[in-house]
């Protein structure tokens, strides 16, 4: 089993933040974003 | 035992125990099963030991909608049936997948999971799986699901041997059936068509139709027509409410490393709705796919990403270089609304026997759509929330155009036609697979599934042969030998 885990870097930057807000995403030309992606 | 030919089992003139019309998963499980307790059992199978294009060729058939696939390819006529090909992806049905989902679509089973489980190690035990590991939260709305994989056992190769040392086990290939006799209330016998033409009738107290997901359903229709609706007495769902499991590619997917998804042998990490998502958000059931791409692949999704948040997409792009992503295609199987208008019905081409060739009438439609999309919606939005990742959904997902006609479509998961229910108006056969208004014609396989969930429909095939094998065992154990 290959799991994304065993790629993880200790303490590597998120790059995509969090938004536990559902309201404050957005459909733009079929991706899911943060509406504060830019 | 293997019989040398149809003509000299006729000869013999023996009434069997019961008779098994197809040698896939079904009628094989039940062969071995009844045949260990003693029964004299009678296996039919229309084709010969191996695959031949001959007999593939009875197997042709149109399929009316907008979206076309070739009947003989999806299925195979030959000893071991559809095994002989099948890949080996295993899982149970979830609980909720006996129960209604959606207010109008009839999904319920007249059996619930708990009917099943008993059976369970059984048909581990026979199909070779791998070890079963639960399902695990993913926020709210989603649970990451674990595939099971059979080696995959192909049922000719592992049952021959088995059945040859089966002196209680007649098996006869090359062996048609083309009509069912019926008198008052019970099937006498069955007539079936050899290789060369040649037709005999052979005769057992129970008989079970273990033909696959079109054949049963062609078998019973025109056995119907043949004899003025002796057969099935109440044909109204005799047929209908076909299934098959859409199989599209819905989008990709960048993921962080962080993302909980596990990829398998396949490279797969699979996902499904949570019972509660599906009752709150109106969805059948749903298995999303995420199949890992190669760097370059994440790359030109990360590229796409930048063309509508170029300050993500950079990052993302320096992210896979550190490894810090990887790429996904999101493909999704999903469960059909089983639907009176989708259905096996009998073609103007006729097969060398005579039989009306089946003509499928299938579409998916617009609640099918909302399935897959909600679903996909569902995996999008959570690993946003969650920061693990962002999602594209093709247009068509989101409303915006018809199906891709040059998708997979299918899963060669042939489900209903002779589903299950108590209600005679509303199902061809009772929750143990009898027909209705018959005493001894029972239907194995995945003909009889009322609904579908979205898994692979062997594992269950399987658990449900030998629930009937068992069911039968039981009251006919004392008039076997009569």
């Amino acid at each position: 089993m290959i799991g994304l885990l065993v790629l993880a870097t200790p303490g590597a930057a998120r790059l995509f933040a969090a938004e536990p807000t559902a309201t404050r995403l957005i459909l733009r030309d079929g991706w899911l974003l943060h509406r504060n992606d830019s | 035992m293997f019989a040398e030919s149809l003509e000299a089992v006729a000869r013999g003139g023996r009434r069997f125990d019961v008779c098994l019309i197809g040698s896939g998963p079904a009628g094989i499980t039940l062969a071995t099963e009844l045949g260990a307790r003693g029964w004299s059992v009678l296996l039919l199978e229309a084709g010969g030991a191996h695959v031949d294009p001959d007999s593939q060729a009875m197997y042709e058939g149109e399929v009316v909608g907008p979206l076309k696939f070739d009947l003989d390819v999806g299925r195979l006529r030959c000893f071991g049936g559809s095994s002989n090909h099948w890949g080996g992806f295993c899982q149970t049905l979830d609980a909720i997948d006996f129960e209604d989902k959606v207010p109008g679509i009839d999904t319920k089973w007249p059996i619930g999971r708990s009917d099943l489980d008993p059976f369970l190690a059984r048909a581990e035990s026979i199909l070779e799986l791998t070890a079963h590991q639960p399902d695990r939260p993913y926020g709210e709305a989603l649970r990451l699901t674990t595939m099971r994989y059979s080696p995959p056992v192909n049922f000719a190769a592992k049952y021959r041997p088995v059945l040859k040392r089966m002196d209680q086990v007649t098996v006869v290939l090359d062996a048609c059936v083309v009509d069912l006799h019926e008198d008052a209330g019970a099937i006498v016998a069955v007539e079936a068509c050899g290789r060369e033409g040649s037709r005999h009738r052979f005769a057992a107290r129970q008989f079970v139709l273990c033909a696959g997901g079109i054949e049963n359903s062609r078998i019973l229709l025109w056995a119907n027509r043949k004899h003025a609706g002796r057969i099935v007495k109440e044909p109204a769902a005799l047929g209908r409410y076909w299934i098959e499991h859409p199989h599209f590619t819905v989008g990709e997917a960048l993921l962080e490393a962080q993302a909980p998804m596990v990829f398998d042998r396949w490279s797969i990490a699979w996902s499904a709705p949570t019972a509660a998502a599906m009752r709150d958000h109106g969805l059948l059931n749903a298995g999303l796919r995420l199949t890992r791409r190669p760097r370059e692949a994440a790359r030109e999704m990360a590229v796409r990403l930048a063309c509508v948040a170029p300050e993500l997409g950079q990052r993302v792009m320096a992210g896979l270089n550190r490894r810090l992503f990887c790429g996904a295609l999101l493909r999704a199987s999903w469960e059909q609304a089983p639907r009176p208008w989708n259905r096996v019905v009998l073609g103007a081409d006729l097969d060398r026997n005579g039989v009306p060739k089946a003509e499928l009438h299938w579409r998916i439609d617009e609640v099918d759509r909302q399935t897959v999309r909600g679903a996909a919606l569902l995996l999008a939005e959570t690993l946003a929330a969650r920061g693990h990742g962002r999602v594209r959904l093709d247009p068509w997902v989101l409303g915006q155009g018809m199906f891709p006609a040059d998708d997979e479509i299918k899963g060669n998961h042939h489900m209903g036609g002779t589903r299950m229910s108590v209600d005679p108006r509303r199902g061809v056969v009772d929750a143990h697979g009898l027909v209705h208004g018959l005493t001894n014609l029972h239907v194995a396989g995945s003909s009889v599934f009322p609904s579908g969930g979205a898994v692979n429909p062997t594992l269950t095939i399987v658990q449900l042969s030998l629930r009937l094998a068992d069911h039968l065992s039981g009251p006919m154990r004392f008039s076997r030998a009569a």
